[in-house]
């Protein structure tokens, strides 16, 4: 099954394209956050180089977030027009867990806090675990003030961040502080990893839909 | 290409510029869908378009509006030419959702994308219904493009041949109308709870400022002879309700609400007025939410009878943001063809390089 897996969660954007488990292509981008501009650009390079039409296409798989809302709006958007014609899938997958699958397989780690920067001073944080060979979340995503982040983090679980030069005064102050472990450079979700974890016969997905841990108006309405 | 050689291409328009969630096929001027899927209900809480409401609103609807559009029209995937879409002027966030969702159906697609001016897709929503005639046949025209967002004239030579003649320098017609009901408790939008506080109130009760003094304009001041200017109107809105509450008199609300829409009614009219005098122009184009106002259609026909011009008023459907007219117009040669890596151009004008 020839699927196309983007992620515009972060400051670095990811496509690819997978036959099944075996990557055909990725691309990797440094994006502004605020564009998507090069997306459609990387996704016509990669079916070029894999000799794949886009009419083949038969599965979709973005990731949701924590990140970006303009990233995530545009990727998900983008994903789910190409998989109108035909009525093809569409997976959501958390961009999240892909970050903790490169912690455990890039570092090791069997115990991962997936943590970034939630912007209004909060960070957004989830806890894993290795379980059955998977990253499995051990909570739902949560927001935390920088100062209550170390007491909240469990202990023992070593943080990956996609926001690393953003955060990394904040988590070196951490490790001085309360001697959390951080892998001190960002961990970002590649396409690949996604388009693996949704080709996991134990994944059920989730709704292709930007995870918002914000409300979109900070103020409440004014009273009529 | 040309208007009459493009009019049968079958063309997906996209338009997600602001608060309306819109998709249409057309095949020619002819519409064969048009679905609108309007946030008004979501923003009138706040008194207007919050930002990033309307993303979320444009990306939770838009999949389904445009499945809604297409089976509307009868058509299948692979049976359109091109995808249009707007990329601006409007909210970036908004307008990239747009660009996303046709770019994804142009790569899966293999079509183009034709990128289309939202203000010139606004104009020609006039020329949507096929026994409308041709925009060619009405040149040299002035265009009046009066919306919540916007407000401008424009001369019109031909398709994609405008200069632009004055717009607001403060706000738009519609957001005057919106800050004029929030004033007077009418609610969201503003321009059709006015309209209808309006009725059996006195025009002339209230004599409201019609925009800049003639000795307020020149180049010191930056306002051209037919620039508009609605910000006084609100502020003289909010000096008059402090020395004279209408609150618990419907009566005086009637005659206050009648005189602030008669002030921009007023001004729009004499904006028009001086325009196709100074261009000598043979018709008058109008569309935009603000056109759907019934005073202000009232009195744009007796000035067109007056200066002797024809009148173009957009259908009621196609005034306010729909996709009909986006489609429309890459179907009739308009928009740049072909650009299918266009980016969202928040601040894009129309007509101010052209021609001259």
């Amino acid at each position: 099954m020839i699927t196309l897996a983007i992620d515009q969660s972060s400051v670095q954007a990811s496509a690819a394209l997978l036959d099944g488990d075996c990557l055909l292509a990725q691309r990797d981008w440094q994006d502004d956050r605020s564009r998507g501009s090069r997306l459609f650009g990387c996704i016509d390079e990669m079916l070029l180089q894999a000799r794949v039409k886009a009419e083949s296409l038969e599965r979709f798989v973005v990731g949701v977030g924590p990140g970006s809302y303009t990233g995530l709006r545009t990727s998900i958007m983008a994903a789910r027009a190409m998989a109108m014609p035909g009525r093809k899938p569409v997976l959501g997958v958390s961009s999240g867990d892909a970050i903790a699958e490169r912690a455990n397989a890039e570092y090791g780690e069997r115990f991962v806090t997936v943590a970034g920067d939630a912007r209004r001073s909060q960070l957004w944080f989830r806890h894993y675990e290795l379980r059955e060979e998977r990253m499995t979340p051990l909570d739902a995503w949560m927001l935390a003030s920088p100062v209550s982040f170390g007491s909240i983090c469990r202990p023992g679980f070593c943080v990956a961040t996609p926001d690393w030069p953003r955060l990394c005064l904040f988590f070196e102050a951490e490790m001085r502080r309360s001697g959390i472990r951080v892998i001190a450079h960002s961990v970002l979700p590649q396409a690949s990893i996604l388009g693996r974890i949704a080709g996991n016969s134990a994944f059920r997905g989730e709704a292709a839909e930007p995870v918002y841990l914000h409300a979109a108006v900070a103020k409440p309405a004014p009273a009529a | 290409m040309t208007e009459a050689a493009c009019r049968a291409m079958i063309i997906l328009g996209i338009e997600t510029s602001c608060d309306e969630t819109a998709a249409a096929v057309t095949r020619g001027r002819e519409v064969l869908s048009s679905v609108v899927y309007s946030q008004v209900a979501a923003h009138r809480p706040y008194g207007g378009v919050v930002p990033e409401i309307a993303s979320r609103h444009h990306l939770e609807h838009l999949p389904g509006v445009l499945e809604e559009a297409l089976l509307a029209s009868g058509l299948g995937w692979g049976e359109l030419d091109a995808v249009a879409v707007t990329y601006g002027p409007g909210l970036a966030t908004s307008l990239l959702i747009g660009l996303s969702a046709a770019k994804g159906l142009a790569l899966r697609l293999a079509r183009p994308i034709v990128a289309i001016n939202h203000l010139e897709a606004h104009l020609y929503s006039a020329f949507l219904d096929p026994s409308a005639p041709g925009l060619e046949s009405v040149c040299p025209a002035l265009a009046l493009i009066v919306s919540g967002g916007h407000t401008c004239l424009l001369r019109v030579e031909g398709l994609g041949k405008y200069r632009l003649l004055g717009w607001t320098r403060d706000d738009a017609a519609g957001e005057a109308f919106d800050k004029g009901a929030a004033l007077l408790g009418l609610g969201y939008p503003g321009g059709p709870a006015i309209d209808r506080a309006s009725a059996g109130g006195n025009a002339g009760a209230v004599a409201f400022p019609r925009g800049p003094r003639p000795d307020r304009r020149g180049p010191e001041t930056g306002l051209g002879p037919l620039d508009f200017s609605f910000s006084g109107l609100k502020t003289s809105l909010l000096n008059y309700l402090k020395a004279d509450p209408v609150s618990g008199r419907p009566e005086r609300l009637a005659d206050v609400a009648a005189s602030y829409q008669e002030a921009i009614v007023d001004a729009l009219a004499r904006g028009v007025a001086a325009a196709v005098r100074r261009e000598n122009l043979r018709a008058i184009v109008v569309s935009g939410g603000v056109s759907l106002n019934r005073r202000l259609r009232s009195r744009l026909a007796e000035l067109a009878q007056a200066l002797g011009c024809r009148l173009l008023l957009a259908r009621p459907e196609y005034c306010a943001d729909n996709a009909a007219m986006v489609a429309a117009l890459a179907g009739a040669g308009g928009g740049r063809a072909g650009w299918n890596d266009a980016d969202a151009c928040p601040g894009l004008s129309l007509g101010e390089d052209a021609l001259d």
